[in-house]
């Protein structure tokens, strides 16, 4: 019990990592980001080649977590930008397909076949509470709880957070009192991307990662961004640890086959039986 | 069954798939992603039911099921319904996945084939009915629908049913593709149906545009393309990827 527990928190720090960006860009923009995710599986990839030549888990991170914000800006700036003022389905469809070409590009440099970080980072079994995790898993839960605490300080306390959240709340009136809606957009990628490129380089220590993860981890950190109440901090941690725990309660009790379809259960269940979601 | 006639075979599976999501999105302004879900309930009735019964089975049973499910579903808009639709398909994947009783991740193979021309015959009736429908008074509903939804919703239009009359048609189109392919591939296993093929219908539909024709030419042209391109799925990908972005940045109504 204590070993399911355990292994769902560490989930749930990943999830909570990637959804975090989600619902930033879901709060200000209205949209689903389909490509999100793929910042996430870039991260992993270019801390995967700084673990290859020997880099420790430090300079993984580093990198991983530039190369998702910088990529998650550019497509912010580069496709999604010229689409604000257009049709809703347009920026999704170009989402769907910056999603698709990243994905198969990676592919392409490094195969479809799934690959493992080179072991050695924090490595060393740890046993707590009768359970046994790994320090990479500890620490993995932890930084995503700096992380957030950073992010809750920003959006709470500075002045760019109030801009973050006047958007978020009526990006019209925010435009109108002088807040430029493109930098605070432009922001909410960055601070996205790296989030994500931070997730793929944990979840690569962790896990394989193959060129088409994002696809599943995608409608995951959806589903956490809408049962967490669309757009808010602690919503989106709090939409993760519902989603990790009721998987690791589903692979106990079920089997494991079935451990995607509860991600899709609830998405679905939120989506019809909640009257506010599903309106734009 | 030669080289040659299964590309056609494959070719009519798109232009029929493309033709059912014609109706829904483009037609109706409905953004689904669940074409392979739906694909794949129809293929999975044929490989099990075989003959004409599981033809015309297949699509009406879709028909029946997702008209309903329509009414629940289309109140979600845009992004949402996407999302619901795309869940629904992956939910339909991961249970064939994972039932025994219809052969598991491993698939299963089907007993009655179709030769190519039947599924040529199949393709172009199915040209024909999205043609026919698209001259009907609910195809107008859906194009002033997919306008403006409350200004349609304020001039006395049932949208809600319009939409899901439209939704579950679709769907029906779409298993019907299901079965072409089936009864074509003469195998059926559920990671034929992922969110890949529903990108490249949708990639189809896009690009084709407004008329059912050009959405029937751009479907064949992409299957052609992938057909030269097989052995690299990464290249065929990315060009649809760049093809749908184009589409998405430069043209006016895509």
């Amino acid at each position: 019990m204590m070993q399911q527990i355990l292994n769902s928190l560490t989930v749930g720090a990943v999830y909570s990592l990637v959804t975090v960006g989600y619902a930033m860009v879901f709060s200000v923009l209205n949209m689903i980001n389909f490509a999100h995710t793929d910042m996430m599986m870039l991260g992993a990839y270019a801390g995967y080649l700084v673990a290859r030549q020997g880099g420790g888990l430090f300079l993984q991170i580093v990198v991983g977590t530039t190369v998702g914000a910088v990529m998650s800006a550019v497509v912010e700036r580069s496709v999604y930008r010229r689409l604000y003022d257009k049709s809703p389905l347009k920026l999704m469809t170009s989402a769907i397909a910056v999603s698709v070409i990243l994905q198969y590009s990676v592919m392409m440099a490094f195969s479809a076949s799934p690959r493992p970080y080179p072991t050695g980072q924090l490595s060393d079994a740890v046993s707590l509470f009768g359970a046994k995790t790994t320090e990479l898993r500890l620490f993995a839960v932890g930084i995503t709880a700096v992380v957030f605490t950073a992010l809750a300080f920003l959006v709470a306390k500075t002045k760019t957070g109030l801009h973050i959240r006047a958007a978020a709340q009526d990006s019209l009136g925010a435009m109108a009192v002088g807040i430029d809606r493109n930098k605070v957009i432009s922001l909410t990628f960055l601070i996205g991307g790296a989030a994500a490129g931070l997730a793929g380089v944990m979840y690569g220590n962790m896990y394989l990662i193959t060129p088409l993860m994002s696809g599943n981890i995608g409608i995951k950190a959806f589903v956490c961004t809408v049962a967490g109440g669309k757009g808010s901090l602690w919503g989106a941690v709090l939409g993760a640890y519902l989603l990790s725990f009721s998987e690791t309660a589903v692979c106990t009790f079920l089997g494991s086959g079935y451990k995607d379809a509860v991600s899709f259960v609830i998405l679905i269940a939120v989506l019809l039986f909640n009257k506010r979601s599903g309106k734009q | 069954m030669t080289y040659t006639s299964l590309i056609l075979c494959k070719i009519s599976v798109a232009v029929t798939s493309a033709l059912g999501l014609y109706l829904c999105t483009t037609l109706c302004g409905q953004l689904s992603l669940g074409t392979a879900g739906f694909m794949s309930i129809g293929a999975y009735i044929f490989a099990f039911f075989g003959s004409a019964v599981g033809v015309a089975a297949a699509p009406a049973l879709l028909f029946l099921v997702t008209f309903p499910l329509g009414f629940l579903l289309l109140r979600l808009s845009g992004d949402y319904l996407a999302a619901a639709t795309l869940g629904i398909a992956e939910l339909v994947r991961i249970c064939l996945s994972n039932f025994s009783a219809v052969g598991g991740a491993g698939g299963t193979a089907v007993d009655f084939r179709l030769n190519p021309a039947t599924a040529v015959a199949g393709t172009i009736l199915i040209l024909f009915l999205v043609f026919l429908f698209s001259k009907t008074k609910t195809a107008h509903l859906c194009r002033a629908i997919s306008m403006d939804e409350t200004a349609s919703r304020g001039c006395g239009v049932n949208v809600t049913f319009v939409k899901s009359l439209t939704f579950a048609l679709s769907c029906a189109v779409c298993g019907f593709a299901g079965c072409l392919y089936a009864g074509a591939v003469g195998f059926v296993c559920p990671n034929d149906f992922t969110f890949t093929r529903s990108c490249e219908t949708l990639a189809a539909v896009i690009i084709g545009g407004k008329n059912p024709l050009a959405v029937m030419l751009c479907a064949t042209a992409l299957e052609i393309l992938s057909a030269l391109l097989v052995g690299f799925a990464e290249i065929k990908m990315i060009v649809y990827g760049t093809a749908l972005l184009l589409c998405a940045l430069r043209r006016r109504n895509a």
